[in-house]
């Protein structure tokens, strides 16, 4: 398929098994390559989590002809950026360069994707920066919420096993390396190559990558789910303001009509200055800098989410308004303007958000992790003008109404317990003063 | 591709950077005051300023301007700065009316509302509380300016002292915008894909009758020299200790400053650099480090960092870090490494004209550091001029441990 937009002149390819897209652009003097793998959180064995990520890092960290010291050199010396990272339901390697670059950091790519070596010692320098990782993680409360948050909101499921100092340490080279053996295939990548190329370089980077193996399948994963009423505390006794993180068991990203969610979602929380909750926490009542909502939507489930935080006296007050900014909006919906208004959003910022050609290789790549069709980048703006007030608000009764709640409170226990009575609908509440 | 500019009778200036093959546009307005502009009492008040520009004009209401460029399928937010505060939209092309409607009327006719302004000060207190008190970086780099600079507006934080949050009136915030919020103290930039015939008419129509003030010169202090190491050790419950360290360089546009800019890719640009290659990946010392550079209008600031890995001696990252710092100023640079640093450079020039926005942001800084719209474009060439030479120059002026300045975060009963 061909189509020509102003994201550039997009070619969609399937060359024996490997899918992707070549996104032309010229005059701009620079090259993107995404790779993404289709795998997360599912290829960590239970009590491994952190494993794909590691996988990921390990990638460039040593080939049959580069060490790991002298690929850092090379493409730091050109200027190149790259990034390798693991992610719920994929991981993707991307890198940036100059055009007048291409000759010398294609043998580095190809070096790096078809004979790294994953060194043992390379592996536990690695390792050991995890696992301090996650110790500084701790020191930032915003990231300590989120991290208690998700793994208490898929618990036993792969999205709940995350990476610990444990698991971190558990990790063998030998599973890095059954890893890049099993999910180096065909089947389970997808290719977008993009930015300013011309015949020969699009030729030479095809060919490269025609000579992944063949074959390569899907692991198959349960539904996430989450039941149950959740209250924890983790307790940071010098903290002056709390981080907040409310939330349920949300849906599947391949969900039918998702582009529903997403207006609903923009007019409860996702949509900043226009958001309900923004504008009823924040503008209205003082009691917070930021709060949002979102539904993290995954291949195998997902989870909604409020995300705030105030300060330790306060932070009650703000969790009750939130509750009841949510009940409003299930309650008696949204109103016509506020749904005009969200779609005039996205059908205006979808172009706006695909202005480089890395921003289309990540929507193209979406599209494909989530079985979107390779049309979907254009037809996603129209999707948007289609959608109705009774959808919105049958939405918000049908996906937010949940019970089964999970409160996460990052703050001063001793000074906010008395206040604890008013949350009563979350369940006893656990306060936990280490998490490693 | 170079901009031009255009100047109405009240001294309004406007910067058009013509990009065809943008998708939208970026309309900036780069108010020529932050907190350098400040005293003491009222930091944190351009801040402050900036987060009312949001509360309502004569024709809106709060938060309507934001709402309605979201409603049009635009994005907007401002920043503060030490030097400056700029407020952008990012519109589809055929919403530039729209843009220049909704920042005239804030930029003339600002609300500035009594009941506005107090819930708002408790919103910027909670983001003081998230983003300094809250949090160790933040601590440690609130800090670090204000044990660098004792004398310059530098000293205190874009957010402002805590005390000054509390006790900031309206009367503050209302003299303050009368003073800065002016043509001739503010510049516009309009980037991307529009017709330059009609931008000129609509930017004279809604810019044209605002008043001219006469501008106060400021008294800006200067720093005295610095004969010795300041220190200063916190404890806080952290998991991991860290330390940063700066140096005050020279002002944005100087020779010296560009030099101070390749320093800092050599030592701290990428895993090939030299601060990572020696703490993070030889002797493991520390999860993380490396360094950064703030180019400002009076002066600059040099700083690097470590942040300890587990179960390493804190004292060995430290001495590692001034080493590796301090030895590189006098120490042999190869010229790979000199060439390396400014490929880096390029190319991140490149990727910044990628997009509009980014685009937009480079013509603001060079226009507003240097009276030189297309400073940006003139930079690879003047890298291409620093040699070995200079960065032994610079390191004798402005690199050493009389020089430095630092802020250790410590775990709380530890030493």
């Amino acid at each position: 398929m061909k189509k020509n937009d102003i994201f550039g002149k997009i070619d969609f390819f399937d060359n024996n098994g490997l899918k992707g897209a070549v996104v032309k652009r010229g005059g701009l003097g620079s090259i993107s390559i995404s790779l993404m793998i289709k795998g997360g959180d599912e290829l960590n064995p239970l009590g491994k989590g952190g494993l794909s990520n590691l996988f990921a890092t390990m990638m460039s960290k040593g080939t049959k002809k580069f060490s790991s010291l002298e690929i850092a050199e090379k493409l730091d010396f050109f200027g190149a950026d790259f990034s390798f990272k693991a992610d719920k339901d994929s991981i993707i390697f991307s890198f940036w360069f100059l055009k007048e670059h291409f000759d010398k950091i294609f043998p580095l790519i190809e070096e790096i994707f078809f004979s790294p070596t994953f060194p043992e010692d390379e592996l536990n320098r690695e390792k050991l920066k995890s696992v301090s990782s996650l110790y500084q993680m701790v020191d930032s409360p915003s990231a300590l919420a989120s991290y208690i948050f998700t793994m208490n909101i898929y618990s036993a499921h792969p999205y709940g096993n995350l990476p610990t100092p444990e698991s971190i340490s558990k990790i063998t080279r030998g599973e890095i390396v059954n890893l890049y053996e099993n999910i180096f295939k065909k089947n389970l990548l997808y290719l977008v190559v993009s930015g300013d190329l011309n015949a020969k370089i699009e030729a030479k980077l095809l060919k490269l990558f025609d000579k992944l193996p063949s074959g390569g399948e899907e692991k198959k994963v349960e539904k996430a789910m989450y039941r149950g009423k959740k209250f924890i505390f983790f307790d940071k006794p010098d903290s002056t303001q709390s981080q907040i993180r409310l939330g349920f068991e949300g849906l599947p990203r391949e969900t039918d009509r998702y582009e529903v969610i997403n207006l609903m979602n923009y007019i409860l929380g996702g949509g900043g200055f226009s958001s309900r909750l923004l504008l009823k926490v924040r503008t209205e009542a003082g009691l917070t800098y930021s709060t949002s909502s979102s539904f993290d939507s995954y291949k195998n489930g997902g989870s909604f989410r409020v995300s705030s935080f105030s300060k330790t006296e306060t932070t009650v007050d703000a969790i009750i308004l939130t509750e009841n900014v949510l009940s409003e909006f299930i309650e008696k919906g949204a109103k016509d303007k506020e749904l005009k208004d969200a779609k005039s959003f996205y059908v205006g910022n979808l172009t706006l958000s695909l202005e480089t050609p890395l921003d289309v290789a990540g929507k193209l790549m979406f599209a494909e992790r989530y079985n979107l069709g390779n049309d979907f980048v254009f037809k996603e703006r129209e999707t948007y003008k289609r959608v109705k007030l009774s959808e919105v608000n049958l939405f918000a009764k049908k996906y937010l109404s949940s019970k089964n709640r999970l409160l996460v409170i990052v703050g001063n226990f001793s000074k906010i317990k008395n206040q604890l009575k008013k949350l009563e609908n979350y369940g006893k509440v656990s306060v936990i003063e280490k998490l490693f | 591709m170079k901009t031009e500019k255009f100047v109405l009778d009240n001294g309004f200036e406007t910067l058009f950077l013509k990009r065809n093959y943008s998708a939208g546009i970026s309309i900036q307005l780069w108010v020529k005051a932050g907190s350098r502009n400040e005293i003491p009492g009222i930091t944190g008040i351009s801040h402050m300023l900036e987060h009312m520009m949001f509360k309502g004009s004569k024709k809106y209401g709060p938060q309507e301007h934001a709402q309605l460029v979201q409603a049009n399928g635009g994005e907007l937010n401002a920043f503060t700065s030490n030097d400056r505060t700029v407020y952008y939209d990012n519109l589809p092309p055929e919403k530039l009316s729209l843009g220049l409607v909704l920042e005239s009327d804030r930029f003339l006719r600002l609300s500035l509302d009594e009941k506005e302004f107090q819930t708002e000060r408790q919103v910027v207190y909670e983001e003081r509380k998230m983003r300094t008190d809250n949090s160790p970086y933040g601590k440690a780099m609130e800090m670090l300016f204000a044990l660098t600079f004792i004398a310059h507006p530098y000293h205190w934080p874009v957010i402002g002292w805590e005390s000054d949050i509390l006790s900031w009136t309206i009367e503050d915030l209302r003299a303050y915008y009368k003073k800065f919020y002016s043509p001739e103290n503010v510049f516009l930039i309009i980037a991307g894909n529009f017709d330059r015939e009609k931008a000129r008419l609509l930017v004279e129509k809604k810019f044209g009758k605002w008043k001219k003030i006469e501008l106060d010169n400021l008294r800006i202090p200067k720093e005295p020299e610095q004969n010795g190491e300041r220190f200063t050790e916190l404890k806080m419950r952290v998991e991991l200790p860290f330390v940063f360290s700066a140096y005050r360089t020279p002002p944005y546009g100087s020779r010296e400053a560009l030099v101070f800019d390749i320093a800092e890719r050599i030592l701290s640009g990428g895993e090939s650099s030299r601060i990572y290659r020696k703490l993070v990946y030889d002797t493991q010392l520390a999860l993380s480090a490396g360094g950064g550079v703030y180019s400002f209008l009076d002066y600059g600031l040099f700083f690097v960092y470590g942040i300890l890995n587990r179960g390493k001696d804190f004292n060995s990252m430290k001495r590692a870090l001034f080493e590796e710092v301090e030895g590189f100023f006098s120490g042999v640079i190869k010229e790979e490494e000199l060439e390396k640093a400014k490929n880096q450079l390029k190319a991140e020039l490149v990727k910044s004209t990628e997009k509009t926005f980014s685009h937009g942001m480079l013509v603001g800084e060079s226009y507003f550091y240097t009276g030189n719209p297309d400073f940006y474009l003139k930079k690879a060439t003047l890298y291409d001029s620093i040699t070995l030479n200079d960065f032994k120059e610079v390191g004798e002026k402005f690199i050493s441990e009389i020089k430095r300045n630092t802020v250790v975060i410590k775990p709380e009963g530890k030493r």
